[in-house]
């Protein structure tokens, strides 16, 4: 854990020294490349993480970090994603002077992230997440004399206020009651409390969930998350969008889970699994309803990741119930996947215009890009041989198994809603001709790199999910 | 047999980006031994005599959940062949329409083969469902590339309707796992197990909605008539003679073999469907008068046939031996003769650019060899004793008529085809000689070409033995031995 941490820091700290004190310009490649590389130990470090670390996906120690499988797999991800960002801005900042702190701050959001994903205390949650966020502000801002960069990072910068409002005081109500600011002792004594308190730890809980709501971008706290990806440069919000949204649920899966399957909170009476599963189905149809209408790419992908995070809830609304298992898969995996697919799918626009109707014909102007960005959008509506089709099959298992069928066939339903909107791309893309107004854009290549490994990784994941899925399988004991 | 094409698919690709003739080659060459290779896998099938699934490879795919599992039987095996030599046929016969692209168009090609083969041999539920769905994006693809004026809107109506049949497939399949006893998505151990009648319908119900759509039956067919119209004449023909299989194969094997309880006790609800769409495809087709469209829902007027002769022959004991094994017949006949009539389509709207057929007339004169083709081809369209297609027609109707003697209706629906495919011919080849035209026949390579499809018609005419035997023995499994 330590390990991670400090590859990615020590850079995170250095790169903006630099920048400072380096005279000529043009060397803004160098501090890519250090943040690269420091990204791609930190992934090859994280399996020794694991390994190193308990065996089991529920641990409570009672230090601040527990590196387990979950936070595994979120680490992974989000350096995954990161790295992807991070390749993909090479030519974008190559002639930025603030080159060095931007790539310093996606160090210092991935540390933020990992950080959420692992930690097991309420205030080293709440430090942590702030170190997430932060970073995305300035980076949301950062075309600062762009009107529409700066309202993005505007609402998105009140929105997270919210979201870090709502867990402060959540976590404040928690010390009241517990004396600590730990998840252990968080539900040691909730399973232990008197009929009296159960309303302040209800409340606890439900302050603590929507402040992670809003971060997932979960309806109805999802408002922040087109304008914010549509404002801002195309790397930055695939960081957001298949990035920094999960760790909310990373969190929420360590709290909630444990917190709501104790004894005491069955014997409560509340279907709280009904209540997750009715706000995945409205998530899911709403973003999906809503991304049919878009104009934008940006703001259309937005929108598909709010219902994609509507079908990662899924995951959660099974907790509890025999789909437990299944649901976890599923979540994982979907996660993982979806960070990818997003990830190129958002990065692509980088080559290519933000506005649908000029995305006419690009196959011939940028062929690679065209490919890459169609089988991202492919994969997120789920088709076989692609791998979206497999973590949306586990997570649609695991609905059916838990007894929620119903949630089940919502969510297939909004599958071939969404298949409207991803195939519309794809026509756009593929069958219209090219109009006059369009502009030639150079494919700039380290975009196509990015696009070429998430392509590659969407089809191998797709035909062979084993090496993946296995890990998950084994840990969980199935 | 599935890798072959599968890797032919990207070597295409490849191959075409240094010269783009290439490509072409490779799709021929590729199906062509796709072809050999189906006919020597159908051969084990029919010289064994049983009924089980052969050439059985089982590798585990996702563990304890998803293996992949493949195998063959007597009732995928013909469809196999049809898969592969269709798709020759097709690579063959592309070269008078598919100009550009020409690289990406011939590994689609491949690409789709592998995954129609794929369907037709898994043994997995959710393999069957990855390759089903495989097969969406090379047709939406081809459809809205190399298509007609109209070809956008057809390729996304093609691909929401069948998208939507898909999912809730799934969603059967899914509620399927979890109601039997031990829960798998194998389907030989699906086989052995038992379902409560009233989930058996449910899921039967789903997955017909998903198959239904390809096959396709009334009212989920309207994506077939614009996406025919559209698409190229060498898709056109994977479409009708390919896709329309992979619904029939489905409601065989799930409908029908699956979910038996439901396919005897439901049987009447199936059969009037299929009447349904059968006389809808005919008398639909008789208005037409773009001869595209005609052919089109010829092909839903004979799948039509398909789905009514298959489940008459499980209502009534005895009559499966006509009923199942001539739907299968059914399905074979028809993707050689309803291929030679889009391949004609084709020809038509190249040399007289346009395909209205009361626009068109003296074909005999412009064009004798085109014009002896399309007599021949229309005759195996409407059934003629020429070819087998009428056995096939008249073993599903006489199965019919075996459930109830008010059946006999159903023969009006060949009647009614062969008077509009008589009426074409009347209009555009047995017509006055217009001055306008000047000779332009096909060439005589090109006139072989087209004979080929009527080969095995007028072979399993005489001898229908080598389709049947095999079939025999999945319909003797299927209606318990009768």
């Amino acid at each position: 854990m330590l390990l991670i941490i400090l590859t990615l820091a020590l850079p995170a700290i250095l790169l903006p020294l630099y920048g400072a004190v380096k005279k000529e310009n043009g060397k803004e490649r160098l501090s890519a490349y250090v943040a690269i590389a420091s990204l791609l130990i930190a992934l090859l470090e994280a399996p020794f993480e694991l390994f190193l670390g308990p065996k089991g996906i529920w641990y409570y120690p009672t230090s601040l970090v527990s590196f387990d499988l979950i936070s595994f797999f979120f680490s992974v991800t989000i350096i995954i994603v990161s790295l992807m960002a991070a390749v993909g801005s090479i030519t974008t900042m190559q002639s930025d002077r603030n080159a060095s702190v931007y790539y310093s701050l996606i160090l210092f959001t991935v540390i933020g992230m990992i950080l959420v994903s692992s930690t097991t205390d309420l205030l080293f949650l709440l430090v942590s997440w702030e170190l997430m966020t932060v970073p995305t502000f300035v980076l949301v801002a950062l075309k600062k004399r762009d009107r529409l960069s700066s309202e993005a990072a505007m609402k998105y910068f009140l929105a997270a206020a919210l979201s870090a409002a709502l867990i402060l005081f959540g976590l404040s109500l928690a010390y009241g009651l517990t004396d600590s600011t730990s998840f252990y002792s968080l539900i040691y004594a909730f399973e232990h409390s008197s009929q009296s308190q159960l309303p302040v730890f209800l409340l606890t809980a439900s302050l603590l969930a929507s402040g992670f709501a809003v971060k997932m971008a979960i309806a109805p706290f999802h408002f922040w998350l087109p304008d914010a990806l549509q404002g801002t440069f195309p790397q930055i919000g695939a960081l957001l969008a298949a990035g920094s949204k999960k760790a909310g649920f990373a969190a929420a899966l360590r709290i909630f889970v444990a917190l709501l399957t104790t004894q005491q909170f069955i014997a409560f009476g509340l279907s709280w699994q009904l209540a997750l599963g009715i706000v995945a189905a409205i998530t899911i149809t709403w973003g999906n309803l809503a991304a049919l209408t878009q104009k934008k790419v940006s703001r259309m992908l937005a929108y598909s990741s709010i219902a994609q995070a509507g079908y990662i809830t899924i995951g959660l609304a099974v907790q509890g119930t025999a789909g437990a298992a299944l649901g976890i898969v599923g979540l994982l995996l979907h996660v993982l996947f979806h960070g990818v697919m997003k990830g190129s799918a958002f990065i692509s626009i980088a080559n290519m215009d933000d506005d649908v109707g000029l995305l006419n014909g690009l196959y011939k102007r940028s062929p690679g890009t065209a490919l890459g960005f169609t089988i991202s959008l492919f994969a997120l509506a789920g088709m076989p041989p692609l791998n979206g089709f497999w973590s949306k099959l586990f997570l649609f298992v695991a609905a059916v198994q838990a007894n929620m069928t119903w949630l089940a066939a919502i969510a297939l339903v909004n599958s071939a809603i969404a298949l409207a909107y991803y195939s519309y791309l794809a026509k756009r893309v593929y069958f219209e001709q090219p109009e006059q107004q369009s502009v030639q854009k150079e494919e700039k290549l380290d975009v196509l790199l990015v696009l070429a490994f998430a392509a590659i990784f969407i089809i191998i994941t797709g035909l062979f999910p084993a090496p993946v899925l296995n890990p998950i399988l084994s840990f969980l004991g199935l | 047999m599935i890798f072959l094409p599968a890797a032919g698919g990207i070597a295409a690709y490849l191959l075409g980006r240094v010269k783009e003739e290439y490509s072409r080659y490779t799709a021929i060459a590729v199906s062509l031994a796709e072809v050999l290779l189906t006919l020597i896998a159908f051969a084990e099938v029919a010289s064994s005599g049983i009924y089980s699934f052969m050439l059985q490879e089982d590798y585990t795919w996702v563990k304890g959940f998803v293996d992949f599992h493949l195998g063959l039987d007597g009732l995928g095996a013909p469809l196999l062949i049809i898969a592969s030599s269709l798709t020759f046929l097709a690579a063959y016969g592309s070269s008078l329409e598919i100009q550009e692209r020409k690289a990406s168009y011939y590994s689609l090609l491949l690409l789709f083969l592998a995954a129609s083969v794929g369907v037709f041999t898994s043994l997995n539920l959710i393999l069957f469902y990855f390759f089903w769905d495989a097969t969406l994006l090379p047709m939406f693809f081809f459809i809205g590339i190399w298509g007609g004026p109209n070809r956008k809107y057809a390729a996304s109506k093609f691909l929401l309707f069948t998208y939507g049949g898909s999912v809730a497939m799934l969603l059967g399949f899914i509620i399927l796992y979890f109601s039997v006893p031990s829960p798998s998505f194998d389907f030989i151990s699906l086989m052995n197990q038992q379902v409560q009648p009233s989930i058996q319908l449910l899921v039967s119900l789903l997955t017909f909605i998903g198959f239904g759509v390809k096959l396709p039956v009334f009212p989920i067919h309207t994506w077939l008539p614009d996406a025919h119209v559209e698409a190229p004449t060498p898709i056109s023909v994977l479409l009708a003679g390919l896709l329309l299989k992979l619904g029939g194969y489905g409601i065989l094997r799930f409908n029908l073999q699956l979910f038996s309880y439901t396919a005897i006790h439901y049987a009447l609800f199936f059969m009037a469907v299929g009447l349904v769409t059968m006389f809808y495809g005919a008398i639909v087709a008789l208005r037409q008068s773009d001869m595209k469209r005609m052919v089109a829902l010829t092909s839903i007027n004979h799948m039509g046939f398909v789905l009514f002769g298959a489940f008459a022959g499980i209502a009534v004991a005895g009559s499966a031996a006509f009923g199942i094994a001539g739907s299968i017949f059914q399905m074979f006949n028809h993707a050689f003769a309803i291929g030679l009539m889009f391949t004609l389509t084709g020809v038509v709207k190249h040399t007289f650019n346009t395909r209205d057929m009361t626009v068109i007339k003296g074909m005999r004169f412009a064009m004798p060899r085109a014009s002896i083709i399309l007599i021949l081809g229309a005759l195996a369209a409407m059934a003629a004793p020429l070819y087998s297609s009428f056995l096939s027609e008249f073993m599903v109707i006489y199965s019919g008529i075996l459930y109830s003697s008010w059946l006999w209706i159903a023969v009006l629906v060949p009647g009614i085809t062969a008077a509009y495919m008589l009426w074409m011919l009347k209009r555009m080849v047995l017509s006055e000689r217009d001055p306008a035209l000047s000779y332009s026949d096909v060439s005589r390579s090109f006139a072989f070409y087209m004979f080929l499809f009527l080969v095995p018609l007028v072979i399993l005419l005489v001898a229908p033995g080598l389709i049947l035997s095999p079939v025999m023995t999945f319909v003797r499994s299927v209606s318990g031995g009768a």
